[in-house]
């Protein structure tokens, strides 16, 4: 199954030149983005997993909801600045 | 895919539609509307434009008329109700969101007061949704998260095990697509997720990873295909035992 990811058009462009000059897909080069994001949030990212796990655990709806929302202040930023772009 | 059932219903700040949500800009509520910004979606479900936001762009984002030229060089449609009254409106694809982003009332078509206080706006930035704004939407969003994410995961991962080597899909609180495929060997099963990327943050994968994998992160492995496909362009995959 093909799915059509949509991602800015100035961050497509982007990834498109770092594909063509590395001779790989997009798609290629974003996967790996995204993996080495996460190996570089390794540490906040097992953090965060024993967090929610015991959130569940808990059945702590709210708890869960305060963890889902603790980088809410950098996502909005950056959604109020994407949208003046 | 619905917004895991919940469509055409307010939440929150939010009407709830099939692929975006209908939301109202503080600015708008305070100064346009005169009501309070954090007043839930439904208090405002009277009001013309609101009668007209849910009627008209519930089922599509466009319109025949646009508000422009504007200088963010955004696509924002006029929204009409009766003679008098007129709303501005705009398709937030990136966030899901239509915004009604400012209303007034109209006195003659095309020469009333209405757009050009919409212009007047956009010249001085009033008129895009604020860093506020997004804060909002995306704190009901993380709440509804929350309340559906166990419930969901687990129904999914039940119908998984039911039907091993094959793919389950659902969309996790109307906002993140998973899919789910069990593999069985004698006395283990194994699972594999596919994340969309899509609205992903790293809080969710961490949510998501707990309710599928458990507490450690050292279980779960890269996955780069599910139930015998290759992961979609906007995919991640993981796997690990259940």
């Amino acid at each position: 199954m093909s799915v059509v990811v949509r991602i800015p058009e100035d961050l497509h462009d982007q990834v498109k030149r770092i594909a063509a000059l590395q001779g790989r897909q997009s798609t290629d080069v974003l996967r790996d983005a995204w993996a080495q994001y996460l190996e570089a949030h390794r540490t906040d990212l097992a953090a965060n997993l024993e967090q929610a796990a015991e959130l569940l655990r808990n059945g702590d709806t709210q708890g869960l909801a305060e963890l889902a929302s603790s980088s809410v202040d950098a996502r909005a930023a950056g959604a109020a600045e994407a949208a003046r772009s | 895919m619905s917004l895991s059932g919940l469509v055409d219903v307010a939440r929150g700040g939010s009407y709830l539609c099939e692929d975006y949500e209908l939301r109202i800009t503080q600015r708008c509520l305070e100064q346009d509307l005169g009501a309070p910004s954090d007043d839930p979606f439904t208090d405002h479900g009277d009001h013309e434009i609101v009668v007209a936001l849910i009627n008209r762009r519930r089922q599509t984002p466009v319109d025949t008329r646009e508000v422009a030229p504007l200088s963010h060089g955004k696509t924002v449609y006029r929204l009409a109700y009766g003679d008098r009254h007129r709303g501005a409106t705009w398709h937030d694809e990136d966030n899901k969101t239509i915004w009604l982003l400012a209303y007034a009332e109209h006195t003659f078509e095309d020469s009333g007061d209405a757009f050009p206080y919409f212009k007047e706006l956009d010249a001085r930035d009033a008129l895009l949704p604020t860093e506020e704004d997004y804060r909002a939407l995306f704190l009901d969003r993380d709440a509804r998260f929350a309340e559906v994410v166990e419930l969901e995961c687990d129904s999914l991962l039940a119908d998984a095990q039911a039907t091993p080597g094959v793919e389950q899909r659902t969309r996790v609180g109307g906002l993140l697509g998973i899919g789910v495929a069990i593999e069985v060997v004698p006395g283990l099963e194994e699972a594999t997720l596919a994340v969309e990327t899509d609205g992903l943050t790293q809080e969710y994968m961490a949510i998501l990873f707990a309710a599928f994998f458990g507490p450690s992160l050292e279980d779960i492995n890269d996955a780069h295909e599910i139930a015998g496909r290759a992961l979609g362009n906007n995919e991640l995959g993981f796997r690990g035992l259940i």
